[in-house]
């Protein structure tokens, strides 16, 4: 886990909260909020599920690109000759 | 009877008729030797002499010590050793190179620290800070860091209050940030200087020493 990621895995189960990180694992995590902290396993469980949520998002973000070059007939390098 | 100009020795007038000339000698010699010892009182080898408040008498200063300086104190010469002043005393150097990442709008330690024990209460303390990998999170547009310096655990210096501020959402990895300051802590006891860092947006992070970067904190001891 890199700290970006240990960041937006608690803030996805916490908005905006109050926290301190030194180092690189949740060992160094200061709990700085009053609502009550995640459990490390909850954490970590978050950070794979947003992995799982980004991978998801940008395959369906590559889907929807390729309908709309299917529905108009070209290919990305096609259009991006066209658009310069 | 005539007397000189400057000691007021006692001489025969020239119309005096002088009936005991080694008296009369004798009497001038002694006022010579009284006024001499009076002007050069010295005792000892390096002795030296000033003027005292009574006219035609010497005070005699003794030789100083080793390494001693001629000053002024009270308004008359004497022997002291030389000041310290202006010397670097002592160095203290430590550096941090854990990151921190922070989400908080309070200040925050940053883990850079160095204690310091002044030998005088007169010397000051130049603190100089490098922060290494200070960094702002994307995400947000108005965030930033603000960074302090501490002593003994007081703020005594707000040394930066919008560092990575973009205006943009993009993340913004500054590099380095420095400060010195001069700090007159008043004291011979142990001195901790610290810095804190802390958000102006909490909703996204601020980080320092980034990556495991390398932050130094060098106090020296300046003589007063």
């Amino acid at each position: 886990m890199t700290n970006t990621e240990i960041a937006e895995a608690i803030a996805y189960l916490v908005p905006n909260p109050e926290l301190v990180l030194v180092g690189h694992d949740l060992d160094g995590l200061t709990w700085l909020d009053e609502r009550p902290m995640p459990s490390k396993a909850e954490i970590e469980k978050a950070v794979k599920d947003l992995v799982k949520i980004k991978k998801a998002e940008a395959e369906k973000k590559a889907a929807a690109k390729s309908a709309i070059l299917d529905r108009i007939g070209l290919t990305a390098d096609e259009l991006k000759t066209i658009l310069g | 009877m005539a007397t000189t100009t400057n000691y007021g020795w006692t001489t025969p007038d020239d119309t005096a008729l002088v009936k005991d000339g080694a008296s009369a000698i004798r009497t001038l010699g002694s006022s010579v030797d009284t006024t001499t010892k009076a002007l050069n009182p010295s005792t000892t080898l390096g002795d030296i002499e000033y003027r005292s408040s009574t006219a035609n008498t010497n005070t005699r200063l003794g030789i100083g010590s080793t390494g001693n300086v001629l000053t002024v104190a009270g308004g008359v010469p004497t022997w002291a050793a030389p000041a310290g002043g202006g010397k670097v005393l002592q160095v203290v150097n430590a550096q941090y190179g854990t990151e921190v990442l922070l989400l908080s709008s309070t200040f925050t330690d940053t883990g850079l620290t160095a204690t310091i024990t002044p030998s005088s209460a007169t010397s000051k303390i130049l603190v100089l800070v490098n922060h290494t990998g200070v960094y702002k999170a994307y995400d947000n547009a108005t965030n930033s860091m603000g960074l302090q310096l501490l002593r003994n655990g007081s703020s005594i210096l707000v040394f930066e209050k919008k560092a990575g501020f973009t205006n943009t959402t993009i993340e913004s990895a500054v590099g380095s940030v420095s400060t010195s300051y001069l700090d007159s802590p008043a004291t011979t006891s142990a001195t901790t200087y610290k810095t804190q860092f802390k958000n102006f947006f909490n909703g996204t992070n601020v980080r320092i020493q980034y990556a495991d970067s390398i932050s130094t904190i060098t106090l020296l001891e300046i003589g007063a």
